[in-house]
């Protein structure tokens, strides 16, 4: 904004370096965590990597014929991998396999019948559902059944790199050895059928499933028992066309309404029996151990370890939802709230006698200004061009750059000069109330241009006799750089949305140090400015509204201000902004309980500006994070959709707010990168600044006072 | 997310007043001149920080560091099944040049059988009872 600021920067920075890095390392490995719950939380309901895609069949050419006609196990595992081999269930012997599991609903029913048949079955359960229903893998297990892996995603793997395929198996045993403590050898690729379906799409990928060690289990026969088609329709696939044949069933327990599938299973059981089959696992069919080996060590452990955060995640994502939603509420209800008092307050601006008669008494204008070299007499000549009586004048607070001798050079008569020992700008400012003339006080920066009409604009309002302080329109002058335009579509928003809103809810908190005025009597009852605070001038314009005055805004009395022209600039601009914000509402809290005149700040303002200010900026970040998740980790299509429709309406709500300021809206094609860098800052910004107001630090030019000897602040 | 609040819109004067020395005036809001809340919170955050960090590094590994492979399962030579379906190694019924380009139709028991020994080292080493079952050439067709 001026340049001390500018040059004390280097300063300020190291000292912000130099400090541990516990402020930056928390938010950051507490981010990281919540990122890890949500993908694990993802997994286990299967939105991350979700892939719906299926490939249809194509040529044959180079799977084997003795594959396509051999039976429904294939081993490409080792030494057959170049040449995979493939078996049969032996004859009368029946192997029932169930996909898709476990599901709460229907795995136990299967189990039941199972077991009240003494027949062991095999499950291909997928990671996902592993994860989420551990406890029916226990069961599954415990009454003997074989597990296969059938992939984490159930995606079909067809159109998934190798990469992906190995880390689908992984992935599935890290499940089971969570929630079995085994791993398993037994692997079914998502939509597959009997081994004549192989074709050269997806045999590469049994071959490459081969060469991780896993036996693909293919079947024989394919109820369909998914379609429902009728108890009847299902049996009837389940059985051998060659009686004595041997036969591998594919049901599922899971994917929808499985009751045909349940009551068809008890009768294909009670009808293969009195065939003289008999019910084996793959293994046991096979004559082989089982395909369940215990795991141990740290498999075992990152399986229990996966599982565990993952139920902490599925736990625990309610309430993040439940954050999420408060933001959303809080911004939502708030442009809501713009998007009906907006215009009831620029229609009420529009009348010139909105106040009653017009105020032509003379005002006294106060300049504080300390090292304002190079600004102070631009604001001055601006101030000589007013068209509104004013008196001026101007407090050099210990300036050493020769500001008040530029100020005597110019010699204008309306101008007094008050020097005074350096001793902030809240002294500066009561010295200058002090010595006013007149009963209205505007208040400027010493590097502040005013229009012509601006103080008249400015003290309009005063007509009405409780309006205690009035407002104005603060501008970015330099706003053709992007950092200058984002900080101009943050003041017209500002200023043309909220601050009307809050007008009209009779609680505007904060009157810009660049452009408002005061009725004299309510500085005085308050005591004057004070230096409780980084941010003396919403710490007194609270003070005023707690005095029960009322303050307005006046949209038409314009300051033009320089922005910081850099982020590092920003930065410390905005930390001093919202720190001293954060302070001026914990000064005031008693307002919230308080009765009289400041009930209506206390119940309606303070709450307003935490919510919108604090509470809803700190929260901010869940949003980007579940946006960051959205994009990388699940429906990233959806993702943008819905954050390109938030971006519409801040850019809708934006042209309206510019349009409301008869400003060009050329600036708003920032605004999408607005929303990916500036926003983000912002809550960087308030989120440093809690954490120094929680930790109690002292920041560098807080209540630095004034003795003598020291006066000359430290260059850089 | 935010239209920036406009309590946080006051374009006061950043200056930094004075010098370092301080008077004995009443503590600006927040500031805590002992200290001691600045070290207390401190002395937490290190240990939540720390504690979020490897968590988040566990979970992470959980999801990266998994084993692909498969353990070992070895299956005994299948008796009766083979004679059946496996007439001759497979080429004679495709003699489409496709197959050929597999390489193996011929040769395949036999380079099945040379390999077995090196490849199913592994499952043998597990199972060393069923070493021979993983050769199992035969078995296919």
């Amino acid at each position: 904004m001026s340049r001390h600021q500018r040059r004390r920067q280097s300063l300020r920075r190291s000292r912000r370096l130099a400090a541990p890095p516990l402020r930056f390392v928390m938010p950051v490995a507490l981010l990281a965590c919540l990122l890890a719950l949500l993908v694990l939380r993802g997994l286990a309901t299967n939105e991350v990597f979700h892939d719906t895609r299926i490939a249809i069949s194509v040529d044959k050419d180079t799977v084997p014929q003795s594959l396509l006609k051999g039976g429904p196990i294939i081993d490409a595992r080792g030494s057959n991998n170049a040449n995979p081999v493939s078996y049969r269930i032996p004859d009368r012997t029946v192997v029932l396999s169930f996909d898709d599991g476990p599901s709460p609903q229907w795995t136990p029913k299967i189990l039941d019948v199972l077991k009240a048949h003494g027949i062991r079955a095999d499950f291909f359960v997928t990671g996902s559902m592993t994860t989420r229903n551990p406890e029916l893998i226990r069961q599954i297990v415990a009454g003997g059944n074989e597990i296969g892996v059938h992939t984490f995603t159930h995606p079909d793997l067809v159109f998934q790199s190798h990469a992906r395929i190995a880390w689908e198996l992984a992935q599935t045993q890290v499940a089971l050895a969570g929630v079995a403590g085994v791993h398993s050898a037994l692997f079914r690729p998502p939509y597959s059928s009997d081994a004549s379906a192989m074709d050269d799409w997806n045999y590469p990928v049994i071959k490459y499933v081969g060469a991780h060690g896993y036996l693909t289990a293919f079947i024989d026969a394919d109820t369909d028992d998914w379609k429902r088609p009728g108890v009847d329709a299902i049996v009837k696939a389940a059985m051998p066309p060659v009686p004595g044949a041997g036969r591998l069933i594919l049901l599922h327990d899971a994917g929808g309404d499985r009751a045909e599938t349940v009551a068809a299973l008890e009768q294909i059981i009670v009808k293969l029996q009195g065939e003289g089959y008999h019910f084996a696992t793959i293994s046991e069919a096979l004559g082989a151990p089982s395909a369940m080996v215990p795991v141990h060590g740290y498999q075992l452990w990152a399986g229990k370890g996966f599982i565990w955060a993952t139920k902490a995640a599925v736990l625990g994502l309610p309430v993040l939802v439940g954050l999420l939603a408060v933001v959303g509420f809080l911004n939502f209800g708030r442009f809501a709230l713009m998007l009906v008092l907006a215009p009831i307050h620029a229609r009420r601006a529009k009348r010139r006698d909105a106040w009653g008669p017009p105020v032509t008494a003379p005002v006294t204008v106060l300049v504080p200004a300390y090292n304002e070299f190079e600004c102070i007499a631009n604001t001055l000549n601006s101030l000589a061009a007013s068209d509104y009586p004013i008196e001026v004048i101007v407090i050099d607070d210990g300036s050493t750059d020769g500001t008040s001798e530029i100020v005597e050079e110019m010699d204008l008569p309306f101008v007094r000069l008050i020097r005074q020992a350096n001793g902030g700008k809240s002294t500066a400012l009561n010295t200058g109330i002090a010595a006013a003339s007149y009963d209205i006080i505007v208040m400027m920066d010493g590097d502040t241009v005013f229009e012509p009409s601006t103080v008249r604009e400015l003290v309009q309002p005063f007509a009405d006799p409780a309006i205690g302080a009035v407002a104005g329109n603060a501008k970015v002058g330099n706003r053709d750089s992007l950092i200058g335009a984002w900080q101009h579509i943050e003041y017209v928003l500002g200023h043309n949305l909220d601050r009307r809103m809050y007008d009209m809810l009779n609680v505007i908190v904060t009157i810009p140090g660049a452009v408002g005025a005061f009725r004299r009597e309510a500085l005085e009852q308050v005591g004057g400015m004070s230096d409780d605070t980084l941010a003396e001038d919403t710490d007194v314009t609270m003070a005023v509204l707690c005095q029960g005055w009322r303050i307005v805004y006046a949209e038409r009395a314009r300051a033009w201000t320089e922005a910081p022209a850099s982020l590092p600039q920003l930065w410390s601009q905005r930390y001093r902004w919202s720190y001293g914000s954060m302070q001026a509402m914990w000064k005031h809290r008693r307002a919230v309980t308080a009765g009289g005149p400041a009930a209506r700040f206390g119940r309606l303002g303070l709450p307003f500006v935490v919510l919108f200010g604090v509470v809803a900026p700190l929260l901010a970040p869940l949003v980007d994070l579940f946006l960051l998740y959205g994009v990388l980790f699940g429906d990233t299509q959806a993702t943008l959709y819905s954050w390109g429709g938030f971006v519409l309406l801040q850019m809708v709500l934006a042209g309206y707010a510019f349009h409301l300021d008869k400003e060009k809206p050329w600036h708003l094609i920032t605004l999408p990168v607005q929303q990916l860098v500036y926003r983000q800052l912002m809550y960087l910004v308030l989120l440093q600044s809690s954490i120094t107001a929680m930790t109690g630090g002292r920041l560098r030019w807080q209540k630095l006072r004034r003795t003598g000897e020291v006066a000359v602040p430290v260059e850089a | 997310m935010t239209l920036t609040d406009p309590g946080s819109v006051h374009p006061a004067q950043p200056d930094m007043y004075g010098s370092d020395t301080e008077e004995p005036a009443p503590a600006p809001v927040f500031v805590d001149q002992s200290g001691v809340r600045g070290r207390m919170l401190r002395g937490l955050g290190w240990p939540v920080s720390l504690v979020g960090a490897v968590l988040a590094a566990a979970m992470a590994g959980s999801l990266i560091g998994g084993q692909s492979e498969a353990p070992a399962m070895s299956i005994p030579p299948q008796p009766s099944l083979s004679p059946s379906p496996s007439p001759s190694p497979t080429p004679s019924p495709s003699p489409s040049p496709t197959p050929p380009a597999s390489s193996s139709p011929a040769t395949r028991p036999a380079t099945t059988r040379g390999k077995t020994p090196a490849a199913t080292s592994k499952p043998v080493a597990n199972t060393p009872r069923k070493a021979t079952s993983s050769g199992q050439p035969t078995k296919h067709a």
